[in-house]
């Protein structure tokens, strides 16, 4: 399999643990937030509306790159601007056109696909981002 | 009259009378043997090394259908064999996971 871009073993090494600390940190928030929902428990209301839409795509891509790289055995690889993409414009279409018209639980939003690229954009700049060298 | 091999065992230095392997301590003392032995593990190893170098059936596969006249064909595995396609079903699961769990 090809088509993967790499990024230097010292880039990897130095995000190695921010990345992982900010991954947990997302699922926890996320994970709260839905829990703290579910419990009826009062939230401010754009945490309770918009928070997990911008969370999700950090999560997911970040799933599919850690996936990916086990599968590749390379730890170097990043995911490319066209994936990250197609990935968030599915989820839009997905959660905000699809499931809309077939469950009343869904309601459309445009902030949310917009919550959406802004945390895909997120990833990207993240992924993309080199360590700065010391003089 | 049947010949006598005395072999001197290098690890202990026991004198041994027709045997392949030390009476005192086990060790192998017959060299053409030893040889053989290795020998055997040798290709043993570039077998197993061989194999493991050899793509599996369904790479095997792919790779046909990736080199095939038919363009289409072609086409299609290609994109079949690209890792963005496992990328897009894990995305795809996930979304359905967030779905039905939000839901």
């Amino acid at each position: 399999m090809a088509g993967f871009k790499e990024t230097s073993g010292v880039h990897t090494a130095y995000f190695s643990w921010v990345g992982r600390a900010l991954f947990l940190a997302m699922i926890v928030l996320s994970s709260s937030i839905y829990l703290l929902q579910q419990c009826e428990i009062p939230i401010p209301k754009w945490v309770n509306n918009y928070m997990n839409d911008f969370l999700c795509m950090p999560i997911v891509l970040s799933i599919c790159l850690v996936v990916v790289r086990k599968l590749q055995g390379r730890h170097t690889h990043r995911l490319p601007w066209w994936v990250i993409f197609c990935l968030t414009l599915y989820f839009s279409l997905y959660f905000e056109y699809y499931l809309p018209q077939v469950s009343i639980r869904y309601t459309s939003d445009i902030i949310d696909v917009l919550l959406y690229f802004a945390g895909a954009l997120l990833f990207f700049l993240f992924t993309m981002l080199k360590p700065i060298k010391k003089e | 009259m049947e010949s006598v091999t005395y072999r001197r065992c290098q690890a202990c230095a026991t004198i041994n009378e027709n045997r392949d392997y030390c009476k005192n301590c086990g060790a192998l003392i017959n060299l053409s043997l030893k040889r053989q032995i290795e020998r055997e593990r040798s290709e043993k190893k570039k077998t197993e090394a061989k194999r493991l170098q050899e793509p599996d059936a369904i790479t095997k596969f792919f790779n046909h259908i990736r080199h095939h006249r038919n363009p289409i064909i072609r086409g299609l595995g290609r994109i079949v064999y690209s890792v963005w396609v496992v990328i897009f079903g894990i995305g795809a699961f996930l979304a359905y996971l967030i779905g039905y769990i939000a839901a």
